[in-house]
């Protein structure tokens, strides 16, 4: 038997894996102090990088572990959805998410994470980008060109790089840990 | 005791992607007792003396597709295992093993890793993407000669070509 174990014909397991998911997703964001805007808006000032130390832990072990799961005849890799790269919308998308999480201190993860556990800023941020949403898709009509500009479909870093996949892992965990160090080295710094 | 875990970690993260850099693909390598759809291409191709290759699949499979050479498994005769040096079976996927059972007098029994399936992916219709670098052209030149010996058709595929944009399921 290889994962993934759900097909894409059962929605109701689908919904549930993912509830499930999302549940020990935001779990493992609150014992990681996450839910605090306090905490997220530090790392702009050096003062505490565990934002990027906890999202690229779970990146390097979710790398590793897919890597050797499907190794092992355990994971079916051409079953995994690759989210499609879209470079232009997904550049632009991603200084407007830099912009908002360091106005609102929140990402939209640990903004639910937030409003789950009572915080009323977590709350706001979860009802902006809700309305952002909302915007987004009723004026998309209007920028569609742009939104589907740059087009690579499931582009991967070693179709990217063409070098084979277990060197970008490692090449990946080495980035991983000279960027835990550099991390370490900047609080110390700051502190 | 914190910086002792953090450091076993770390090690650990190092030592498991180092090997992954040795292991180079995430693709389960062959078995022992397998062949890679490329490889038996290029044996099939050079003509290799003594290689018997069986389909282990239905008739009706077996009408409608199959290896360029090989014979239904209901049609092969003691004389002809008695003849063969390498025997390579295949099935949709994975062939069973007790029909490897069936062949222990043949000197060496092989099964065709991925099956069907497998050559027709490796070997048929192997896909390069329009944006590869010149290496990757380069290194899929070789394979759609391989394709098109066997009557393939190496495919051309154009990423920003899909009609419809796909759901996101990133988070953070």
């Amino acid at each position: 038997m290889s994962a993934p174990l759900i097909g894409d014909d059962s929605l109701g397991a689908s919904l549930s894996a993912a509830v499930a998911l999302g549940a020990g997703f935001g779990f493992a964001l609150e014992r990681a102090g996450l839910g605090s805007a306090r905490k997220l808006i530090g790392q702009f000032y050096g003062r505490d990088l565990a934002v990027m130390k906890v999202m690229f832990s779970a990146l390097i072990v979710a790398m590793l572990g897919v890597f050797w799961l499907s190794r092992f005849g355990l994971l079916d890799l051409g079953a995994v959805y690759v989210p499609l790269t879209y470079l232009w919308p997904q550049l632009f998308g991603a200084l407007l998410f830099g912009a908002g999480l360091v106005v609102a201190g929140l990402c939209p993860g640990t903004a639910c994470v937030a409003a789950a556990t009572g915080r009323v800023d977590g709350m706001f941020v979860v009802l902006g980008f809700l309305a952002g949403m909302v915007g987004v898709g009723l004026l998309l009509d209007g920028f569609a060109v742009f939104y589907e500009s740059g087009a690579h479909g499931a582009w991967t870093l070693p179709e990217l790089t063409g070098l084979p996949y277990g060197a970008v892992v490692a090449a990946v965990v080495v980035l991983a840990l000279a960027a835990f160090a550099g991390a370490e080295w900047i609080e110390r710094r700051v502190r | 005791m914190k910086s002792h875990a953090h450091v076993v970690l770390a090690l650990l993260a190092l030592v498991t992607g180092t090997f992954a850099a040795i292991a180079g693909t995430a693709a389960p390598p062959p078995a022992a007792d397998e062949v890679s759809a490329t490889e038996l291409a290029q044996w099939i191709r050079d003509r290799q003396p003594g290689l018997l290759v069986v389909d282990v699949r239905s008739a009706e499979a077996f009408d409608r597709d199959r290896l360029p050479g090989a014979r239904l498994l209901a049609d092969i005769d003691a004389n002809a295992l008695r003849s063969a040096d390498t025997v390579i079976v295949y099935a949709d996927a994975r062939a069973d093993a007790a029909v490897l059972r069936g062949m222990s007098n043949v000197p060496r029994v092989l099964r065709l890793h991925g099956g069907m399936a497998a050559w027709n992916e490796e070997v048929l219709f192997p896909v390069l993407r329009a944006d590869a670098s010149a290496r990757q052209q380069r290194d899929f030149a070789t394979r759609a000669l391989l394709s098109r010996y066997f009557g393939g058709s190496p495919q051309l595929l154009d990423p920003g070509a899909s009609p419809t944009r796909g759901r996101s399921r990133r988070g953070c």
